[in-house]
């Protein structure tokens, strides 16, 4: 039970949602888009989050597309991070979505919830970071398709109005080789210490990285640290590290050098599978 | 556009059948089930997503209850262990002892069913993935682990 009242209204037309947002903002109105729920649900169940109203965008439609036709597979927002695994469109997309949370909770967390939500972790977002997927989103200016690498810079930037609608990936790049690692505490289930991801792309590594820090990054100036043969291992690792966008956090997971250690050990696997550098 | 605001009636379809129920948008799916259908097999448990003793089907889908609106559930069809009775499942884990307190059994039974619904002889990995939505603080596991089991073998 959410201890506060609240209007919940179901859209089911992107149109429609965003002129319901933007008239109940008009009128003052508190209002908070609503996918999965599981965030916001958990969120206001413990008075972390408040609103006057929820527009459920999970009927639109768009946001339930999951397919793959010439050589684009597109991902609604609304999809289940457990469709997204079953369907296996993307590999490393799949393997990075198959370990947040747990089975059940999988099928109702969305990709779209995973990569807006206001949790940190966003694991959902590592492989959409370095295959550079597109997402299409729609707002006051109508839709609009723009590369993720674009929109998200520590967290999704949207419009307040702006519904995420599907993610769009490049076929051919979803068959490239790849890393993934995750690393949890203690239980599979819990929220991560670290989490990897990395393409060999033309024999160059794209990489993200989410958990060790306060929010999900990829930078291209770790790519060109970590693609360079001239340096060696042991200083690829300590460049990477000292290129980080902030440091790596302390918390009740980890502190910063064991998390360090970790992903120091994870990079060196990393490199070994994608460089068949030893 | 669905509108809720404030106390509203909504028919929800629980184990094949219509109730229809006064309730606000603030209200969770497994609150409505407990307290206005009063079928107290789904539990509260940790009301934050980790335990699964709130699970139930939504549309054959195990989800857990306490992450759901109950204004989100019309048009859909939702089965808690009520409507699980007597399934090979039940009785397994009756015949394996596959609780201890009880209290995370209904979750685990709805979840189980669920397990095998989808997969004729599912292998260990699957069963554990699935199976580890679910928290058993009594850490009955075993007894669980033995009647899934039974259900595996016995096909």
């Amino acid at each position: 039970m959410i201890s506060f009242d609240f209007d919940y209204y179901q859209a089911e037309t992107a149109e429609e949602a965003v002129e319901k947002y933007l008239e109940l903002v008009e009128n003052n109105k508190n209002v908070s888009y609503y996918n999965g729920g599981t965030e916001i649900v958990t969120y206001a169940r413990k008075d972390k989050m408040n609103f006057d109203a929820v527009i459920d965008i999970k009927n639109i439609p768009e946001c339930t597309v999951l397919e793959e036709n010439n050589n684009k597979i597109t991902i609604g927002a609304s999809i289940s991070l457990n469709e997204v695994v079953e369907k296996n469109y993307f590999p490393l997309l799949s393997e990075s979505s198959k370990v947040i949370a747990d089975h059940t909770t999988r099928n109702q967390i969305t990709i779209g919830g995973n990569i807006t939500g206001r949790l940190p972790f966003k694991e959902a977002l590592l492989p959409l970071l370095v295959v550079e997927a597109q997402v299409k989103t729609y707002g006051k200016e109508g839709f609009k398709t723009r590369p993720i690498n674009e929109v998200f810079d520590k967290r999704m930037k949207l419009a307040k109005e702006e519904i995420l609608i599907q993610i769009i990936i490049d076929k051919e790049k979803t068959k490239l080789p790849y890393y993934q690692e995750r690393k949890v505490k203690q239980s599979d289930t819990d929220y991560p210490i670290m989490h990897m991801a990395a393409l060999k792309d033309n024999g160059n590594i794209k990489f993200a990285l989410s958990s060790l820090c306060a929010f999900p990054f990829r930078n291209k100036e770790i790519e060109n640290i970590l693609n360079d043969d001239s340096i060696s291992r042991e200083e690829k690792m300590n460049q990477t590290i000292d290129n980080f966008p902030v440091p790596i956090n302390s918390n009740l997971r980890g502190g910063k050098e064991y998390k360090e250690m970790i992903f120091r050990n994870s990079l060196n696997d990393c490199l070994d599978q994608l460089r068949g550098e030893k | 556009m669905k509108a809720y605001t404030n106390n509203q009636e909504i028919t929800l379809k629980v184990n094949g059948e219509n109730y229809k129920v006064v309730v606000k948008p603030n209200e969770t799916l497994l609150n409505v089930i407990r307290e206005k259908i009063e079928m107290t097999g789904p539990k509260p448990g940790c009301e934050n997503g980790d335990c699964g003793a709130c699970t139930v089907l939504v549309d054959e889908t195990p989800i857990k209850s306490c992450m759901a609106l109950a204004v989100d559930m019309e048009d859909k069809a939702i089965t808690t262990v009520e409507g699980l009775k007597n399934t090979e499942i039940q009785k397994a884990f009756i015949d394996k002892e596959g609780y201890q307190c009880g209290y995370c059994t209904s979750g685990f039974i709805v979840k189980a069913y669920s397990l095998l619904e989808n997969y004729e002889k599912p292998n260990q990995d699957t069963v554990e993935e699935w199976l580890s939505s679910n928290l058993c603080r009594c850490t009955g596991y075993e007894g669980i682990e033995r009647a899934v089991n039974k259900v595996i073998k016995n096909r």
